[in-house]
């Protein structure tokens, strides 16, 4: 009998998957996301073969310059390729905004779990914890981190990591919560299952969607605290290309010379643009209220 | 009888046309020109405090001059003027006599006396900001001779004595005021001895200022005076072209031509005191060996390095002092720029994997020139993280390992105090000839002799490599065509604003 129900079960997870994939790609835009997304990430990955291996070549002589067979988005104030530029810079925001958002999910998760789990005492104070660090703007505590660590990139990850836990533990808590009057945590309290076993094999892996759909909006909001770090001079040390810095470095010039701004800010926008349309397209495939 | 009529008649007609056409046409009056009884100007930063002992940025004393006043006062010409001391003389080489002005009212109808003048720079001798500045003056053996005349001592002889004198740090504060408000409410609401008074203080917007009818000179020709602030140069040359502004401080290279399209505005330019040095700090061991410092010399195309740092509005030093200064020579004529010789040195120097902190202030400028010297550098093999933050957060850390530092000054021995072993945090000098020949610039008062000594320090501090100064930048102003009685000053606060008058358009 349990031989047979096994398969069943594995069957109807495979069909549960399906019909996520199957709700996700019937939804434009989200499929819209997830390209920009691919294509990114393809940036990130092969940055020197997609632009050339050299992001800080400078040519001082030859400033400024529009769009041209040379160089398909001009150069910068320093006679930079502005493209080698962008594709590189497309792996500084999207290895900080990883690293940042597995620091605050890692850290947010496990403090939700806790709190969700445990409830009472021990939630009200891990909730007045979070409250208190989401009373802080996400940008103005990355200036007060980076500030008294200095700007290197992993203070940088730190500093948006930290920013970003506080809805990680909220989103997950909230999960848990419901999860936890399920019968069949019950059932597993019945068996004898200890706290830490109930927690991470049977709460946590149901309470996995709302939190997917975090990882996905958070990125987004990290590179756009990334940049706006960037922008004010706190951001990742030159000459690493940064969309931020670069968007910083070409105010001066916005009037005269427009596609300096106009380029790193495109990028900004499309993959945040890219990671809240994917987000949403995996909330809406993953929320089971959809399936009526 | 008839055509006697018509003929007189046509004659009269023709003769009263000649004659219409003989009058002068009426006259057209030109409208008078209406003065406006504001002048509004734009700058880039607020000043942090109107304190008369801290005139020690160009962003403070830019109000400060118009608020406060001085002893005596130097101006683009490097003569002495008389302002509230009119007659100067020295009793010997370390103690100076000055008559003060009569009649000298303070901005509230306080008599200035000598009492203020004493205690005024007493106050700027215990400034922490001001210490290497107020060394040499001895403020428990400075005396008052009376209500209008004081005796200055100084610790040691001490030749720029009087261009200290000449304001900055040294503006003259009422000691009555200062006492009974305390100096926290007297920096935000200063009493002083200048042609404006301080009228409303808006923190990050404006500050306005009035006519100081107490004033013991030519009162100021334009009742009021708003001072804006706007840290993004695009912001300020927009201000020109909405009207909102009269003057602007501070335009950019590449917006000269664009406020020179302003209908109304133009753009005034000259030379500055502004430099620009990358500074080594001798503490510490990497830059010990003299080859390295030639070698990080060498590395640097200082032409392409400043034209693309400033946009064609900065000229190459070729001495370690601006060229605006008192004693400047062209001492090295152009900075040798040789990659290949600064590998060598490198190597010969076994530095080929030399790597250090290059700390800049966070501004955009400050970048850009960091990320060139940073790629020069690269290319001969040299590593530099570039630390970006305020002045005071890295100082806290402890010394810098290198650093790009700019000045504004118009005084020698205030350019040449970065060389000053006492003045640790900046070139951290550890030669004791420097140190010697420094001192002997202090205490030497015959321009003849003193001009040889500032020649001697050029090259020296050429020869030894602690600094590589590379860019001095010009001023440059956008300027209403309305404003009438403005003259071009290289020294940024100096600016004449009493004597303009801004008529409307």
């Amino acid at each position: 009998m349990a031989e047979n129900e096994k398969p069943k079960a594995v069957l109807a997870r495979k069909s549960q998957l399906k019909d996520i994939i199957h709700r996700f790609m019937k939804n434009k835009a989200a499929v819209l996301g997830f390209v920009i997304i691919i294509v990114l990430v393809i940036c990130a990955l092969f940055p020197a073969q997609i632009a050339g291996p050299d992001y800080t070549e400078q040519n001082l002589r030859n400033r400024y310059q529009p769009s041209s067979s040379e160089h398909i988005l001009g150069t910068d104030e320093l006679g930079r390729d502005m493209f080698t530029r962008i594709v590189w810079g497309s792996r500084t925001s999207l290895t900080i905004g990883l690293a940042s958002i597995m620091l605050a999910c890692s850290l947010g998760v496990t403090i939700g779990l806790i709190a969700g789990y445990y409830g009472k005492t021990v939630d009200n104070i891990l909730m007045r914890i979070i409250d208190v660090l989401m009373a802080v703007p996400n940008v103005l505590l990355g200036i007060s981190i980076v500030a008294a660590l200095g700007n290197s990139t992993r203070v940088l990850v730190l500093a948006i990591g930290l920013g970003s836990m506080p809805a990680f533990a909220r989103v997950t808590r909230s999960a848990v919560i419901m999860v936890r009057e399920m019968e069949y945590i019950e059932a597993a309290r019945a068996t004898g299952a200890s706290d830490g076993r109930i927690m991470w094999k049977y709460i946590l892996p149901n309470s996995l969607a709302p939190i997917i759909v975090q990882v996905s909006m958070g990125l987004a909001t990290s590179i756009l605290t990334i940049s706006g770090l960037s922008f004010i001079g706190l951001g990742v040390p030159a000459p690493t290309p940064e969309w931020g810095s670069m968007l910083s470095s070409g105010r001066a010039v916005i009037r005269d010379y427009p596609h300096i701004i106009l380029y790193p800010g495109i990028a900004i926008m499309l993959s945040v643009f890219a990671f809240n349309l994917f987000g949403d397209g995996l909330r809406d495939a993953l929320d089971p209220r959809l399936k009526t | 009888m008839k055509k006697f009529v018509a003929f007189a008649l046509t004659l009269i007609l023709v003769l009263t046309m000649l004659s219409g056409c003989n009058q002068p046409a009426p006259k057209v009056e030109e409208p008078a020109k209406v003065a406006k009884d504001t002048i509004t100007l734009v700058t880039d930063v607020e000043p942090d405090t109107l304190d008369p002992r801290r005139g020690n940025s160009v962003a403070n004393n830019i109000p400060m001059r118009l608020i406060h006043d001085s002893l005596m006062f130097m101006g683009d010409d490097n003569v002495f003027q008389p302002r509230l001391a009119t007659k100067w003389e020295f009793i010997d080489d370390t103690h100076i006599r000055f008559t003060l002005r009569e009649g000298v009212k303070f901005s509230n109808g306080d008599p200035f006396t000598s009492a203020d003048v004493l205690y005024s720079l007493a106050r700027t001798k215990l400034d922490s900001t001001s210490l290497s500045t107020m060394k040499w003056y001895d403020e428990v053996n400075s005396k008052a001779e009376g209500p209008l005349s004081v005796v200055l001592a100084m610790n040691y002889p001490y030749a720029p004595a009087l261009q200290v004198l000449c304001g900055g740090r040294t503006w003259i504060g009422s000691q009555k005021v200062m006492e009974a408000m305390g100096e926290e409410a007297y920096a935000r609401n200063p009493v002083g001895l200048g042609p404006y008074m301080l009228d409303k203080w808006t923190t990050g917007a404006s500050m306005e200022l009035k006519r100081n009818t107490n004033f013991w000179g030519e009162p100021a020709k334009t009742e009021k005076l708003v001072f804006k602030y706007s840290g993004e140069a695009t912001a300020r040359v927009i201000a020109m072209e909405t009207g909102e502004v009269d003057f602007a401080y501070y335009i950019n290279g590449s917006d000269i031509k664009r406020v020179n399209e302003i209908p109304g505005y133009h753009v005034e330019r000259g030379p500055s005191a502004k430099y620009y040095t990358i500074v080594l700090n001798m503490q510490n061991p990497k830059f010990a060996d003299e080859r390295v410092r030639y070698a990080l010399s060498y590395a640097i195309d200082l032409e392409a390095l400043v034209d693309a740092g400033f946009d064609g509005t900065a000229n190459v030093m070729s001495s370690i002092i601006p060229s605006t200064v008192e004693g400047w020579k062209d001492t090295y004529g152009k900075w040798e720029y040789n990659p290949e010789k600064a590998k060598a040195l490198l190597a010969e120097a076994g530095a080929t994997d030399l790597s250090f902190e290059l700390h800049i202030l966070p501004t955009a400028e400050f970048q850009k020139l960091a990320e060139i010297v940073q790629s020069f550098w690269a290319k001969v093999g040299v590593t530099v993280n570039i630390e970006q933050s305020a002045l005071a957060a890295r100082e806290a850390q402890g010394p810098w390992e290198a650093s790009i530092r700019n000045g504004n000054a118009t005084e020698i021995t205030g350019i040449l105090i970065i060389y000053d072993s006492l003045f640790a945090s900046r070139v951290g000098n550890n030669d004791d000839k420097l140190d010697e020949m420094l001192m002997q610039l202090q205490v030497t008062y015959d321009k003849a002799e003193r001009e040889k000594q500032i020649h001697a320090l050029q090259d020296y501090i050429y020869k030894i490599r602690f600094t590589i100064p590379f860019a001095e930048t010009d001023t440059i102003y956008g300027v209403g065509d309305h404003i009438e009685g403005y003259e071009f000053t290289y020294q940024i606060s100096n600016c004449n604003i009493p004597e303009w008058v801004a008529y409307k358009k």
